[in-house]
């Protein structure tokens, strides 16, 4: 498994910023986060740079001064991260790290399935009838 | 090579040797005993495949010190010295007369060898980990919190919902499946997950993970399975406490299950051929029953308390037996 976009904390905290639709040009940004956390516009603008350099973000030169904006958005972002995280899953690499609800790697067969169902409404039914 | 570590290295393959055994041990066990784990309650099946995993630690740590102990008496009681010959070529495992010689160099190669395995199979996996702990991480950070629930939600319309994270454990739901799941069916999900969080399944499963190098590939993917059903039936078990309804525990289940098919991840269909009945079945029939009784490991413990007394009391006899066998394999 390979991680193609793992964030820090202040890069998510830039990328959630820039999704929320805020503006995108460095001294805004140190403005919204950065003063709340005592960091100076130069830690802001190398994130920035960072991001640009990880290919999550693109910018564009107006006056003297970048204004960056998020080349996908969330979710396409999000969808990477699963893609990566269930398929390291579908190859038995990450089966102790994570506990899923229904294990994607491990399906009922489709007539399990319609048995299975069967027999919760069944049982549904009969406690139903309990209760009259 | 110096008296010492002619010592370390005899009491070295003894430790691999016992290893051997603890590990022919525990497979024999699962072979007998395994089946009738079934009938146990999840969580007391769940603590029992983690004593099975460390078990041939367990008896290569007693058995080792079994084989330590006259000798260790010998160094705190001069007067009482346990070697009655000690310069007749015989390995001894003994701190007080030294032996001269160590072991063949084939088998120090061997040990070395053997001992670098595990050292490099760890390695990768907690790599393997620290990169999925990022992932995670990443998603966590960028996704919907909602501190009341403990979960967050991920922008995916595929329906996916699980517990990651070793040290610290996060609930990631994803959108598509936040809003497929009727108000009822979330709250199942939601017990269910943050039992995973409590009971820090996933940081025990990669314990039992490691552990694993210890057994026979057999015995490594019968652990890794059954854990992991243990752990999902403890969990249902939990959920179905929390919200007074086993029923509709096993019918979350199946609408997961079925969202998650016809979602389009079928594709992952050719790596769901694993061996016994498969988790979803078993946790929906257990759930459509009564509740198992709650299992007392105490008389697994008393077993194992008496084996490892046993042992102990034998420690003279372990102490040459280990000897005469290290001088057979190596000296």
């Amino acid at each position: 498994m390979t991680p193609t976009r793992p964030l820090g904390e202040l890069e998510a905290a830039v990328m959630n910023h820039l999704w929320s639709g805020r503006d995108g040009e460095a001294k805004a940004v140190h403005v919204s986060l950065g003063k709340r956390r005592g960091i100076t516009l130069n830690t802001i603008q190398s994130t920035l740079k960072r991001l640009f350099e990880k290919g999550l973000l693109a910018r564009d030169k107006v006056s003297h001064a970048h204004v960056y904006r998020p080349r996908m958005t969330r979710e396409e972002f999000h969808r990477g991260l699963l893609d990566d995280l269930v398929r390291s899953l579908m190859h038995g690499q990450g089966e102790t790290f994570v506990a899923a609800f229904v294990d994607v790697t491990e399906r009922a067969g489709p007539e399990h399935l319609e048995r299975l169902e069967a027999l919760v409404a069944e049982r549904r039914r009969s406690l139903e009838r309990g209760q009259r | 090579m110096t008296p010492i570590l002619n010592t370390a290295q005899l009491f070295l393959l003894a430790g691999v040797l016992f290893l051997a055994i603890g590990s022919f041990a525990t497979n024999l066990i699962v072979r007998a005993l395994g089946p009738r784990l079934a009938r146990w309650d999840p969580r007391a099946r769940h603590r029992a495949i983690v004593v099975v995993a460390a078990l041939p630690i367990i008896l290569a740590a007693a058995l080792l010190f079994a084989a330590s102990l006259p000798s260790l008496v010998s160094l705190a009681l001069p007067g009482r010295d346990h070697c009655v010959v000690h310069d007749d070529g015989h390995a001894h495992l003994c701190f007080v007369h030294l032996p001269p010689s160590g072991i063949h160099l084939g088998w120090l190669v061997a040990l070395v060898a053997v001992a670098l395995v595990p050292f490099v199979r760890g390695a990768m996996a907690i790599r393997r980990v620290r990169a999925a702990e990022s992932i995670v991480a990443a998603l966590a950070a960028t996704g919907e919190h909602h501190v009341e629930l403990g979960i967050t939600i991920v922008e995916s319309v595929q329906p996916l919902c699980f517990t990651a994270g070793l040290l610290r454990p996060r609930v990631l739901l994803s959108r598509g499946l936040f809003e497929a799941l009727t108000s009822d069916e979330r709250s199942v999900v939601f017990a269910h997950e943050l039992a995973h969080v409590r009971r820090r399944d996933a940081l025990i499963a990669g314990m039992v993970h490691m552990l694993g190098v210890l057994h026979t590939p057999h015995i490594r993917r019968w652990l890794a399975r059954e854990l992991a059903v243990a752990a999902e039936q403890a969990c249902d078990e939990e959920a179905a406490t929390s919200i007074r309804d086993r029923v509709a525990v096993a019918a979350t289940v199946l609408s997961v299950e079925r969202m998650t098919r016809d979602a389009g991840l079928a594709a992952l269909d050719p790596v769901a051929v694993a061996f016994g009945a498969c988790a979803v079945k078993r946790r929906v029939e257990s759930l459509l029953g009564d509740p198992l009784p709650p299992h007392s490991l105490r008389r697994a413990g008393f077993i194992v308390g008496t084996a490892l007394a046993t042992v102990l009391v034998l420690a003279n006899e372990v102490h040459h037996l280990t000897e005469s066998l290290l001088s057979v394999v190596a000296h």
